[in-house]
C-alpha cells in the first residue's frame, strides 16, 4: 500500500507541475458564419500557378494553369447554382514578393481578398497573426492524407487552411549506372554521395561531371536541401520551432555537404557552380546527362519522360537517353513537405462562401485533376488511382474538369506516396521567415567560402540565430548608423 | 514582489502539521537535537551544522545536484514536453529514494543495527531497504511520514516552480540582469520567510531538524525554482508581434543595390525603435521594365500588373523622378505619390569596351559633348547600343540628350538615328544590355560597340568581371561567363542626365494612411540616407545623392564627375526624342515557329493561349510596319513544317492567328534545322526597304528531334551561316528561342555543348530564355518587344 502510495503521490507531483506548464488551450470559436448573400465574388490571391499540362486543351476559357482552369469550370458550371463567382488574383515575381504581398494585404485588413493561397510554411505565421480564420471543426478532414493535412495546422494544433497540393523531394537517378540495387540501401546524405562517386569513377568520360544536383542557390531551396541533408543524420535534429535540437547532426550533415562541394570546373560531387542553382539548373544537369542523382519535385517528372522516344534505332539525344535510363525513388532521407493551403482571410466579407471554394478546389475531383493532369502531389489519397479523369462535382455531371488524359506523373504515384508518408515539415514557427533567412545567411555564406573547417562557427552561428528566430528576434543588435 | 510575498509564505504552512507529530522513527534524531528557542541556533540547523559535519556535505551536493536536474529538466521542457513529463516523473521518483534511503540508513544507524555489507537487504536496492526496516519497526508511522513528507515536497516543489516562472524566468525572459535580481530576490524573501516562520512558531524547525528533510525540502524547491526559471526565460519572452511588410518597387537600374541594403535596415529597425523583435520586412522587387511600373502604377495596380510585376507596393524608387511626374498625371483619383526624397545618383554613361577606349577617344572620358563623343566613336567604327527608350528610363533620358546633338539638320539627324537603331535590339534596361553583350562577348567577337547604359550597370559588369562572382545585373539573374574580357570604360558626355532615384511613398485608394507602417517607411528613408547604407549602395554602384563621390571605384568608373548634377530633360525633350526614335525604328520581320512535335504536348496549351494573346487581335507588339508570320514544325508528310499563318503585314497576322494556332496537337519530331534553314530562305525573300527591316525567327521548343541528323540534311552549322549577314548582300537574322524541355537552353541534340541551343540563338546575334524563367506570354512579349517596333 505504501509503494502503490509513494508512486501516486510521485504522479501527483509530476502532473501537477506538467499541468502547470501545458496550461489549457482555449477551443477554438465555432459559431456559425453568415450565408452567402444571393451573388458574390470570391478572389483568391495566389503566388504563380506552376502546373504542367498533359496536353489537354482547358476545358473553359481557354486559361491554361491548373488552377484557371479549376476556377473557370466553376464559374461556367457551378455559378449557375451556387452564385458564386471565383476570381484569381495571381501575384508575379515569385514567392518572397507573393509573401509580401499576401502579408501586407492581410495587414491591413484588405478585404479585397476571401482566400489566400498559402505555401504550406507560411500558415503559423497567419494564423498566429489573425489574418486567417480557424477552419477547425468546419472542413470536413475525412479522405486527406494525415501530412499534407497537417501542414494546414497552426504551432498548436489546430486547422488553419485546407491542403490544396502537397510537394515532396525525390530522387532522381539514373539506371544505367548500375546503382538502381543499391538506392534501397542509401539513408545517410554521405552514402549517396559516395554511391555517386562511384558511378562517375566507374564511367569515366566526359558525361558524368556531377554527383547529387540539388538547390543550392540562395534562396527557399537552400533551405529545404539543407534540412534535408542535416535530418539525414537526424530527423529530430531541429526542435519544431526551429531552434537546433542536434548540433552534431548540423554539424555533420552541413560538413558533408561543404566538403563534397568542388571548385567550379572540378569533377565532384557537387561542383561549385551548383550554389547557383535553382530547380530549374539542377533540372537541366540531370536532363543533359552530367548528373548522376537529381534532388527535386515531382512536377519534373512528366517533363523528362516526354522525351522518351521509343521508336528510334538511332542513337538518341543525351536528354533522349536519359529519359530512357532514370527512374525515381523517394529521399534515402526524410523530405522536407512542401505543397500550398488554401486558408480564408480573416477580412472576407463573406467566409461560408468562401469555404464553399475550398471545399471544391481541395475535394477529390479537383484533387485528382491536380495531380494527374496538373503535376501537382495531391492531398488526397483517392487522387492518386489511376482512373478516368472527373466529369462531375455537387449537382453538375458529365463535365469534365480538366480533359481526358492524365500525365506521366501517374506512373510514379505508389513513389510519391511513400514518399509523404516519410517527409517532415518545415519548422512549424510564425517566424519561419526568419529561420529560413538565418539558414539561408549562415549556409551560402559557408558554402561561398569553401572552408568545411568553418563549420563549428557556422553551427554556432546558426544555434544563437535560429533560437533568436525562433521568438522573431535579431540575433544581435547592430551598431546604429 | 508583493505576489512572491504571498506565495512565500505558504510552503512552511504544511510543515507544522508534519512537525507537530514527527514520526516515531525519527524520535531519536530529534532527541539528539540542543533545545533551545533562539533563531540562530535553527539557522545553524538549517545550514546542517550539526555534530555530524557530513551531512554539511551531503546537503550541498544534494542541492547543487537538484539545482543541475532542475535546469536540465527545464531546459528540456522549453523543447519537448513529453519526455519532460517522464523527466519529472523520475525526478521526483529519485527525490523520494534519496528521502527513504537517508531516513533508513539513519534508523539502522540509531537502533544499533549496523548497515553493513552483511545486510542482505541492501542488494537489493535502497528503496525497499528502508521500506523493509520501516515497516517492521513502526507499521503504523510509515504511511503518515510519507504522506507529510510528499505534500511538503509538492507543495515546496509547486510553489518553487511558480516562483521561479514568473519572478525568475520573467526576469531572464527580460534581460540577465532583471533575471539576476529576480534571484536575489527569490532567495531574500525566502530567507526572510524562514526566519520569520522560526521566530513566531519555533516548534516547527525540529521537524527540519532531520538532514535528510533539510535536503529534501532543498532539493525539492530547488528544482521547482530552477525549473520554473528556466522555463520561464523562455517561455515568457513575449512573442513578437508579425512585422509589418513594405514592399518597394524599384526600377532595374537600382534593384540590386537596394536589396542589398534592405538585411542592413531590418536589424538597424529593431535598435532604432529599442525593440529585440524584428519590426519591418522589406521586399523588394523590379517589374519587367520601368515603362511597366509605370503603366502599373498608372492603372491602380490592377491584376495584371499584380500578375506581371509582382505586389502592390507601398514605396516606389524609380530611375528618375521625370517618372513620378508622368505618372501623377496618369494615375487615377485616389492613388498619391509623395517624393520624400532622392536616395542615390547614377550618371548616364557611354559605356566603351576598355581595349577601343584608349587612343584618341581616351581624352573625352569627361567633358565631351554627346555630338562630339558620337562622332568619335563613328569615327572608330564603334556602333552604339541601348536599351529601349519605350520601356527604359535610361534610354529615354539618353536620346533626349543624343538625338539633338546628332545634327542641326533633322534629315541628317534622322539619317544618324537611323544608323543607331539598325541594331534592331532593344533590351528593356541597362542591366539587361551589358547582359546580353557580356555573354554574347564570352562565346564570340561580336563587333565593337559602346553602350548607352546607367553608370550602375557599367560598375556592376566591371566589378563581376574583376571578381569572377555573378553580377548583381538584372538583380542577380545574369550569369557573366567567367574571365569573359567584358571590360568597360565609362565615358561621361558633359549635360548627360542623372539617374536621381526618387523615394515615392504610395497610398492607394482605402489605404488607411498613418500609423507605423508610414514610421517605417520614413525610417526606411532615413536608413537609406545613412551612412551605412550609402556604402552598401556605393558597392552597387551607385553615388550618393546629387552625382557624390565614389569612395572605391572598379576600373574603368571615374570617382568623381565634373559637370554631373542632378539635371533632367524637359518632358518636352523627352516626348520628341521618343518620337523619332520610333520613325527611325526600322520594320521587324518575325517568324515565329512553334514546335508541335510529341514532347512538346505538355507546352502547347500554354504556348497557344500565348500566342494568341500576345500576336491575336488584342496584341500590341507588333507595329503596323512589321510584317510576321506562324508556322508549326514539323509538317504534314515529312515537311519541315507547316504554314499556321503565312508571312504577311501585322494587320493581316492577327485575325487569322485563333483560328489557325488553337488547333495544334504533338506529333512526330521536329527538324529544327531544315526549318530555320528554310525560315532564313522565306526572310531573305522578303524585300527590302529602307530603313531596311531587321529580321528575326522566334522558335519556341524543346530542340531537334534528329541527333543524327535533319531529314533535309541541315545542320547547326548552316543555320549559322544562313542566318549571319552578308556584308552589302542579305541581312543577318536573329535566332530567338524559348527553350522547353527539362534541358532549357542547354538542349542540344548532339550532347556537344558547343552546339546547344544557347549557342546556336547567341551565335545569330540572338539570344535563348528558358521556358522557366516565366509565362511563355510574357517570355514572348519579352522578344517581341526587344526585337519588333511594336512595343
Amino acid at each position: 500500500v505504501t509503494r502503490v502510495r509513494r508512486a501516486a503521490l510521485a504522479v501527483l507531483t509530476a502532473g501537477l507541475i506538467a499541468a502547470a506548464v501545458a496550461g489549457c488551450a482555449p477551443a477554438p470559436g465555432t459559431q456559425a458564419w453568415p450565408p452567402p448573400p444571393g451573388e458574390t465574388t470570391i478572389t483568391i490571391l495566389s503566388g504563380t500557378d506552376t502546373s504542367v499540362s498533359a496536353g489537354n486543351v482547358p476545358a473553359s476559357n481557354g486559361n491554361p494553369g491548373m488552377y484557371a482552369e479549376l476556377a473557370d469550370w466553376w464559374n461556367r458550371y457551378e455559378e449557375p447554382v451556387t452564385h458564386i463567382t471565383i476570381r484569381l488574383d495571381v501575384i508575379g515575381g515569385g514567392a518572397t514578393a507573393a509573401h509580401g504581398q499576401m502579408l501586407a494585404a492581410a495587414e491591413t485588413g484588405d478585404p479585397s481578398y476571401d482566400i489566400y493561397n498559402l505555401d504550406s510554411e507560411w500558415v503559423p505565421e497567419f494564423a498566429a497573426a489573425g489574418y486567417i480564420r480557424s477552419l477547425q471543426g468546419r472542413l470536413s478532414a475525412g479522405g486527406f492524407l494525415a501530412k499534407p493535412l497537417a501542414s494546414g495546422e497552426d504551432a498548436a494544433g489546430r486547422l488553419y487552411a485546407a491542403p490544396f497540393t502537397t510537394d515532396v523531394g525525390l530522387l532522381y537517378y539514373r539506371t544505367d549506372l548500375g546503382i538502381g540495387g543499391q538506392i534501397a540501401g542509401l539513408h545517410t546524405f554521405e552514402q549517396v554521395l559516395k554511391l555517386a562517386q562511384a558511378a562517375i569513377a566507374g564511367h569515366a568520360g566526359p558525361g558524368l561531371t556531377e554527383g547529387y544536383a540539388g538547390q543550392f542557390a540562395r534562396y527557399e531551396g537552400l533551405t529545404v536541401n539543407v534540412l534535408e541533408i542535416i535530418r539525414s543524420y537526424d530527423p529530430a535534429a531541429f526542435a519544431s520551432n526551429g531552434t537546433i535540437r542536434d548540433p552534431e547532426a548540423v554539424a555533420g550533415g552541413l560538413e558533408a555537404l561543404a566538403g563534397a562541394i568542388g571548385q567550379p570546373g572540378s569533377v565532384s560531387p557537387i561542383p561549385g557552380t551548383e550554389l547557383n542553382d535553382q530547380e530549374a539548373q539542377s533540372l537541366s544537369e540531370f536532363a543533359t546527362g552530367h548528373a548522376v542523382f537529381m534532388r527535386n519535385w515531382p512536377i519534373y517528372y512528366a517533363q523528362l519522360s516526354a522525351e522518351r522516344d521509343p521508336g528510334v534505332s538511332y542513337p538518341a539525344s543525351p536528354t533522349g537517353y536519359v529519359a530512357d535510363h532514370f527512374s525515381v525513388a523517394p529521399l534515402p532521407f526524410p523530405s522536407v513537405l512542401g505543397g500550398q493551403d488554401l486558408a480564408i482571410s480573416a477580412a472576407s466579407r463573406d467566409p461560408a462562401a468562401a469555404l464553399q471554394v475550398i471545399e471544391f478546389l481541395t475535394s477529390a475531383p479537383a484533387e485528382q485533376c491536380l495531380f494527374q493532369v496538373g503535376g501537382f502531389p495531391a492531398t488526397r489519397g483517392g487522387a492518386y488511382a489511376k482512373g478516368t479523369l472527373p466529369t462531375a462535382y455537387g449537382p453538375v455531371q458529365g463535365h469534365p474538369l480538366c480533359g481526358g488524359r492524365a500525365g506521366d506523373q501517374i506512373t510514379i504515384a505508389p513513389v510519391i506516396l511513400r514518399a509523404i508518408s516519410a517527409a517532415i515539415p518545415r519548422p512549424v514557427t510564425r517566424y519561419y521567415t526568419e529561420f529560413s533567412t538565418v539558414i539561408q545567411d549562415q549556409v551560402s555564406a559557408m558554402l561561398a567560402s569553401g572552408n568545411a573547417s568553418g563549420v563549428s562557427g557556422v553551427v554556432s552561428a546558426l544555434t544563437a540565430g535560429l533560437q533568436a528566430a525562433a521568438s522573431g528576434r535579431a540575433p544581435s543588435a547592430p551598431a546604429a548608423p | 514582489v508583493q505576489g512572491n510575498g504571498k506565495s512565500v509564505p505558504e510552503p512552511p504552512r504544511p510543515a507544522p502539521a508534519g512537525g507537530d507529530r514527527p514520526p516515531g522513527s525519527l524520535a531519536p534524531d530529534r532527541g539528539k537535537e540542543p533545545d533551545g528557542d533562539e533563531a540562530r541556533e535553527v539557522a545553524r540547523k538549517l545550514l546542517g551544522l550539526t555534530e555530524f559535519p557530513p551531512g554539511l556535505v551531503a546537503v550541498a551536493v544534494v542541492g547543487t545536484a537538484a539545482g543541475a536536474i532542475g535546469t536540465a529538466i527545464g531546459d528540456l521542457m522549453a523543447r519537448d514536453g513529453l519526455a519532460t513529463l517522464a523527466g519529472i516523473a523520475g525526478y521526483a521518483l529519485i527525490g523520494l529514494g534519496l528521502y527513504y534511503w537517508n531516513a533508513a540508513w539513519r534508523y539502522l544507524r540509531k537502533r544499533g543495527h549496523p548497515a553493513g555489507p552483511a545486510q542482505p537487504d541492501a542488494q537489493v536496492g535502497p528503496p525497499q531497504a528502508a521500506a523493509r526496516p520501516g515497516s517492521t519497526a513502526k507499521p503504523r508511522d510509515a504511511p503518515r511520514r510519507v504522506r507529510g513528507t510528499a505534500l511538503l515536497a509538492v507543495v515546496l516543489a509547486a510553489y518553487g516552480y511558480v516562483l521561479g516562472y514568473w519572478v525568475i524566468g520573467y526576469g531572464f525572459a527580460r534581460g540577465p540582469a532583471p533575471g539576476m535580481a529576480g534571484i536575489v530576490l527569490t532567495l531574500a524573501a525566502g530567507a526572510l520567510v524562514i526566519a520569520g516562520a522560526c521566530w513566531r512558531r519555533p516548534s516547527w524547525r525540529s521537524w527540519l531538524g532531520v538532514r535528510a528533510r533539510t535536503a529534501l525540502a532543498c532539493c525539492v524547491a530547488a528544482a521547482g525554482l530552477s525549473a520554473g526559471a528556466t522555463l520561464g526565460s523562455t517561455g515568457l519572452v513575449p512573442a513578437c508581434p508579425a512585422p509589418v511588410e513594405l514592399r518597394v518597387l524599384t526600377s532595374t537600374e537600382d534593384l540590386s543595390a537596394i536589396q542589398a541594403a534592405i538585411p542592413g535596415f531590418e536589424q538597424y529597425e529593431p535598435a532604432h525603435l529599442h525593440t529585440a523583435c524584428y519590426a519591418v520586412d522589406v521586399t523588394a522587387y523590379a517589374g519587367p521594365a520601368d515603362s511597366a511600373a509605370e503603366d502599373g502604377i498608372a492603372a491602380g495596380w490592377d491584376p495584371t500588373a499584380l500578375r506581371t510585376i509582382g505586389p502592390r507596393p507601398d514605396i516606389w524608387i524609380p530611375a528618375s523622378s521625370a517618372e513620378v511626374a508622368q505618372v501623377s498625371d496618369r494615375a487615377p483619383a485616389g492613388v498619391r505619390l509623395a517624393p520624400v526624397g532622392s536616395v542615390a545618383s547614377s550618371p548616364l554613361v557611354v559605356a566603351v569596351p576598355a581595349d577601343r577606349a584608349g587612343g584618341s577617344l581616351a581624352r573625352l572620358a569627361q567633358g565631351a559633348t554627346w555630338g562630339s563623343l558620337y562622332q568619335a566613336l563613328t569615327g572608330a567604327h564603334i556602333a552604339l547600343a541601348l536599351p529601349n527608350p519605350s520601356q527604359s528610363e535610361t534610354a529615354r533620358l539618353a536620346i533626349a540628350g543624343l538625338y539633338p546633338a546628332l545634327s542641326a539638320d533633322p534629315a541628317q539627324r534622322a539619317e544618324k538615328e537611323r544608323a543607331i537603331e539598325a541594331a534592331g535590339s532593344f533590351p528593356p534596361d541597362s542591366g539587361s544590355l551589358l547582359c546580353d553583350s557580356a555573354q554574347a562577348a564570352g562565346s564570340g567577337s561580336p563587333p565593337p560597340t559602346a553602350y548607352l547604359v546607367s553608370e550602375a550597370a557599367a560598375s556592376l559588369v566591371s566589378q563581376a568581371v574583376a571578381s569572377s562572382n555573378s553580377s548583381g545585373l538584372t538583380g542577380g539573374t545574369c550569369p557573366l561567363p567567367a574571365r569573359s574580357g567584358f571590360r568597360l570604360t565609362a565615358f561621361y558626355p558633359v549635360g548627360a542626365a542623372t539617374l536621381n532615384f526618387p523615394f515615392i511613398t504610395v497610398d492607394w485608394p482605402g489605404r488607411s494612411a498613418g500609423g507605423a507602417r508610414s514610421r517605417y517607411e520614413a525610417d526606411f528613408y532615413h536608413w537609406l540616407s545613412s551612412g551605412a547604407a550609402r556604402a552598401v549602395l556605393a558597392s552597387q554602384g551607385l553615388r550618393p545623392p546629387g552625382c557624390g563621390r565614389l569612395g572605391a571605384p572598379p576600373a574603368g568608373i571615374a570617382a568623381a564627375v565634373s559637370g554631373c548634377g542632378p539635371r533632367l530633360p524637359s518632358p518636352q525633350q523627352v516626348s520628341q526624342a521618343l518620337n523619332e526614335f520610333r520613325q527611325a525604328k526600322a520594320p521587324a520581320h518575325i517568324l515565329v515557329g512553334i514546335d508541335d512535335s510529341g514532347p512538346m504536348t505538355q507546352y502547347l496549351p500554354q504556348i497557344t493561349a500565348a500566342v494568341d494573346v500576345k500576336l491575336g487581335p488584342g496584341g500590341t507588339l507588333l507595329g503596323r510596319a512589321d510584317e510576321a508570320g506562324i508556322w508549326a514544325l514539323p509538317g504534314p508528310r515529312g515537311q519541315a513544317y507547316q504554314p499556321l499563318v503565312p508571312f504577311g503585314p501585322a494587320g493581316t497576322v492577327a485575325p487569322q492567328v485563333i483560328r489557325q494556332v488553337g488547333v495544334l496537337t504533338g506529333q512526330g519530331h521536329s527538324a529544327n534545322y531544315d526549318m530555320l534553314a528554310d525560315a532564313a530562305a522565306l526572310l531573305d525573300a522578303q524585300g527590302t526597304g529602307s530603313p531596311e527591316p531587321v529580321s528575326s525567327v522566334i522558335l519556341l521548343t524543346d530542340g531537334d528531334g534528329y541527333p543524327q541528323g535533319d531529314p533535309a540534311g541541315h545542320t547547326f552549322g548552316d543555320v549559322i551561316s544562313d542566318f549571319r549577314g552578308q556584308p552589302g548582300g542579305r541581312p543577318a537574322i536573329r535566332l530567338l528561342i524559348i527553350a522547353f524541355g527539362p534541358a532549357g537552353c542547354a538542349e542540344s541534340s548532339t550532347g556537344q555543348p558547343g552546339q546547344s541551343m544557347a549557342s546556336l540563338a547567341r551565335k545569330t546575334g540572338g539570344m535563348c530564355v528558358p521556358a522557366s524563367a516565366g509565362d511563355p506570354q510574357d517570355l514572348l512579349s519579352q522578344l517581341l518587344t526587344q526585337f519588333s517596333s511594336g512595343g
